[in-house]
């Protein structure tokens, strides 16, 4: 009894954590098995299902060539969006990380902004941006370097372009977090030990700086493989993601047992991706004190 | 490069090493201008004359922005977003300060694996809490109400909400509560002088984050919404997938007017520096 009682009290300081607690589980944890119990259900046609218990939804999805493509293609604009948001990301990060003063705060000013700007009203701006007459094409035309309008609209490349300023902002502030926790005296004592710039990035900077690369950078492929919003606003439906054809098949398609199943096609893919995140980020940090 | 010099302050070396070269400045600018370009053409777009946007823009007026006030449509959904961002503040508050405080007192295993499980709803993917939250709510009744949406984007904002409290929370230390006591202050005064003043500027920035995220939000919302709980983004996100024109510019203006606008009292009020994930520098 008494170390049922010393076991509560352990605990009790987790009291004021339980209403958000209960919150998740109500609506997150519990919608989300809902959800996978319907994705366990036959399919009919027009709308309607059978609630017997069958796997046909997912060997649907992982048989069809389409649906495989698809997945593929989510995958390579996830990888697409990473590889270009980790360099460029760093910069940014690493010149707001370099600046003081009035030069911090503008910078600041300008991964906020956008960060806090309507995702939708920023795409609004890309398709004005690319469309075929906007300023881009117009100021190529008059200054006679092409002749027709380049095709950039419903584009792959538009799509991350788009995701890239969606998924920068958060990235930024994610490795900017890390980078203030470096201690400036390592990089001071690699410079006075005679390492050139380069050298020192390499050898101290980009070592201490990985942990935030790889969360921000997970998080950024995350986001892109399960966008939606960007390849429906400048893509094709050629270029929909897995995410856009769950939502077509629920909200127009209306078969729920399939639409759900691509769903969970797409949460496996993230668990995975978390999962190997998790082997790799313990390595990380025994490279942080190693150095 | 090899030449040693004796230790100097820390920030001047950083400094050395910003290759303050031509190439290192371009690709911030180019970064920069990559953020920034689609928020600039959208303002400018917005003063066209011509009702089809093309470039450049001419014959400039402010037509536009009177023009959208007189459309219900518009209006109905710019306060639909207001009412939902309120209560979506309100709701990640309320469930999400009370835990940053309890785990930011001790670090235990299950502290660590809680924290974890409240960043869950970030990790996925939109569509899929929009699909769960609309098979769920529609039973209970709750579809298209703005509590339904609020919902919705409080799994999204009481995260970010909890990150942002626990940091402040971290920080706190409960040795300044006891001085203040120790002192002769009572509760009260302890809170108003010594507990408030700490916690201040990330109480602000944490609403200003669940007020921000909740009228961005409108992938939930496009699941959960109804025509008369029609939501901004998604009533913008409607629009544009069809037509591009300086209607839709102009009401996108007054929502970065206000974004804008909330940034510089923010800074005004706590510094600009102080909103992010518990990073300080």
């Amino acid at each position: 009894m008494e170390h049922f009682y010393g076991a509560k009290k352990r605990y009790l300081y987790l009291l004021p954590a339980v209403p958000v607690i209960i919150f998740f589980f109500a609506f997150f944890v519990y919608p989300l098995f809902e959800m996978l119990k319907v994705s366990l259900w036959k399919s009919l046609p027009y709308g309607e299902y059978e609630k017997v218990l069958t796997l046909e939804n997912y060997v649907r999805f992982l048989t069809d060539p389409f649906y495989l493509k698809v997945l593929w293609r989510s995958f390579l604009l996830g990888v697409a969006v990473t590889a270009v948001t980790i360099p460029l990301g760093f910069i940014l990060a690493y010149a707001l990380w370099t600046s003081t003063g009035l030069k911090r705060k503008i910078l600041y000013f300008c991964i906020l902004f956008p960060l806090f700007t309507n995702l939708v009203i920023r795409l609004y701006g890309w398709r004005i941006i690319f469309s075929p007459t906007g300023p881009i094409n117009i100021i190529l035309q008059n200054w006679g370097i092409i002749d027709e309008p380049l095709k950039m609209i419903f584009t792959f490349p538009a799509i991350v372009v788009g995701l890239f300023s969606e998924c920068t902002p958060y990235y930024v502030l994610i490795l900017f977090s890390v980078l203030t926790l470096i201690n400036r005296r390592y990089v001071d004592a690699a410079i006075d030990l005679g390492a050139g710039p380069l050298r020192t990035f390499f050898r101290v900077i980009w070592p201490l700086s990985l942990p935030g690369v790889v969360s921000g950078g997970v998080l950024t492929f995350i986001w892109s493989f399960g966008s939606f919003a960007t390849p429906t606003i400048l893509g094709k439906p050629v270029h929909w993601t897995a995410a856009v054809h769950a939502e077509r098949q629920i909200l127009s398609v209306r078969d729920w047992p399939f639409g759900t199943a691509i769903g969970f096609m797409l949460l496996l893919f993230v668990v995975i991706v978390l999962f190997v995140q998790g082997r790799l980020v313990p390595k990380v940090r025994t490279q942080r004190t190693e150095v | 490069m090899g030449n040693r010099e004796p230790l100097r302050k820390s920030r001047s070396d950083i400094q050395r090493i910003n290759w303050n070269s031509l190439l290192f400045n371009i690709s911030v600018w180019i970064v920069l201008i990559l953020l920034l370009a689609p928020i600039v053409l959208v303002v400018f777009s917005s003063f066209s004359g011509k009702t089809h946007l093309s470039w450049p823009f001419t014959d400039l007026t402010f037509r536009w922005y009177g023009e959208v006030l007189r459309r219900p449509l518009w209006v109905k959904a710019f306060f639909n977003s207001l009412i939902i961002a309120v209560l979506t503040t309100a709701m990640s508050l309320a469930i999400a300060t009370p835990a940053a405080f309890a785990l930011s007192q001790r670090k235990h295993k299950e502290s660590g694996f809680i924290r974890s499980f409240i960043s869950w709803p970030l990790m996925v993917p939109p569509v899929m809490v929009g699909i769960a939250l609309l098979m769920f709510l529609s039973r209970a009744g709750l579809r298209g109400s703005y509590l339904a949406i609020a919902i919705g984007h409080t799994l999204w904002a009481a995260p970010l909400v909890f990150i942002t409290m626990n940091a402040v929370f971290e920080r706190f230390n409960p040795v300044y509560v006891s001085a203040a006591s120790d002192l002769g202050a009572n509760g009260f005064q302890t809170f108003v002088r010594v507990t408030l003043p700490i916690v201040r500027s990330g109480m602000i920035s944490a609403v200003f984050l669940g007020f921000v995220i909740s009228t961005q939000e409108f992938i939930i919302a496009l699941f959960l919404y109804a025509p008369k709980t029609i939501t901004l983004p998604v009533e913008i996100y409607t629009a544009i997938r069809y037509e591009i024109s300086p209607g839709i510019s102009a009401i996108s203006v007054y929502m970065i007017g206000i974004v804008a606008a909330g940034l510089i009292v923010i800074d005004r009020v706590i510094g600009i520096e102080n909103i992010g994930f518990g990073g300080k520098g």
